[in-house]
């Protein structure tokens, strides 16, 4: 098909010097990138970065489920150990005078969610808020002050629940004989 | 001397032995030596990239023919679709063909008028001296495919070369 100078031509044929260099330089740039994104390294760091959004989801839906709720009497938590002789350092200026033979306790609310209080007896209302409208239950959307008043209480204990979210929140007003003296308690 | 390793593409190695042969096949599919010189850059660097797992030093052959003749295929591709070529380029044409004498110039103006679907089988068997059943391997077609395809090839060259000796 073809003589033989033409085939001699065509083999003569030779890339030129300088494609050496170009298709190096090319592929080392190349292979510097590929280890840079290297997909073993792009799939690691989607594991990680899908791990991550489990974890912070997880976490969001915890803490936006799991309301804070406290109580605070004279500044001190109240926890499972109580604090006693809380009937003796009330201030019942909400309440008419006829509530001054019973038992009024403040207490302070910090929460971080919305909860709704009932009391077992009594009433209960904002320290702030209209004394006119105190009933056993009560919305709250922010730190507040209750005013818990029990008229001529007859039982030994009563209770004021809080519920936020998926938490509830017991706190026991109870009147302990021997001390004479009414104290107060988280209930777990 | 092989530089066969069968795990990594040792691109310098294999363009050391295989780059004359690859640009040969390419300016005879394209007769430009700068899309020559791409293509061949381009064939090279699919190597260093490829996944493939290599047999052997005849299968790394095979492979960069067979990308060499589908880079080249896309190059012709691209250029029907771009249609023309400028005034500039056609200028720089032969001053642009390093290392190519005037019998080879002459071989690639006959090939430039074979039809781009008969040319690579013609270069393979012709030129490149590889059976038909090799050629018809790279190219990835049957037998008679490419027996038809030189059959043709042989016909339009005849008429070329008939076309020049009048």
């Amino acid at each position: 098909m073809f003589n033989e100078a033409q085939k001699q031509a065509y083999n003569n044929i030779k890339a030129p010097e300088h494609l050496r260099e170009r298709v190096l330089s090319s592929a080392l740039k190349e292979n510097t990138e590929r280890k840079r994104f290297s997909p073993a390294l792009v799939r690691r760091v989607a594991v990680l970065a899908a791990c991550l959004v489990c974890v912070f989801t997880v976490s969001f839906i915890a803490v936006r489920n799991n309301a804070d709720v406290d109580f605070y009497f004279d500044g001190a938590r109240v926890t499972e150990d109580g604090v006693g002789n809380v009937g003796a350092s009330v201030n019942a200026y909400p309440f008419s005078s006829r509530s001054i033979p019973g038992v009024s306790v403040k207490v302070e609310l910090k929460t971080n969610k919305a909860c709704h209080i009932y009391v077992n007896g009594g009433v209960i209302a904002k320290e702030d808020g209209n004394t006119e409208n105190v009933s056993s239950n009560l919305d709250i959307t922010e730190d507040s002050a209750l005013i818990w008043n029990l008229e001529n209480p007859v039982q030994d204990s009563y209770t004021l629940t809080a519920q936020s979210g998926n938490k509830t929140f017991i706190l026991v007003l109870e009147y302990k004989d021997a001390a004479d003296e009414w104290v107060l308690y988280e209930k777990k | 001397m092989s530089f066969f390793d069968g795990h990594k593409n040792d691109v310098g190695a294999a363009y050391d032995k295989y780059a004359d042969m690859l640009y040969r096949l390419s300016m005879a599919q394209l007769g430009n030596s700068s899309d020559a010189e791409d293509a061949v850059h381009d064939v090279f660097i699919k190597y260093m990239k490829t996944l493939t797992v290599f047999r052997d030093e005849e299968h790394v052959k095979s492979w960069l023919i067979r990308v060499t003749c589908n880079v080249c295929h896309d190059v012709q591709r691209q250029r029907k679709h771009r249609n023309h070529v400028s005034l500039d380029e056609l200028s720089q044409m032969p001053a642009s063909t390093e290392g190519v004498d005037t019998d080879s110039m002459g071989l690639q103006q006959m090939l430039a008028q074979v039809s781009e679907k008969n040319r690579a089988a013609i270069v393979l068997h012709y030129l490149e001296d590889y059976p038909v059943e090799k050629v018809a391997d790279i190219l990835g077609l049957s037998l008679s495919a490419v027996k038809m395809r030189l059959m043709r090839g042989r016909e339009e060259l005849k008429q070329i070369m008939g076309k020049e000796e009048t």
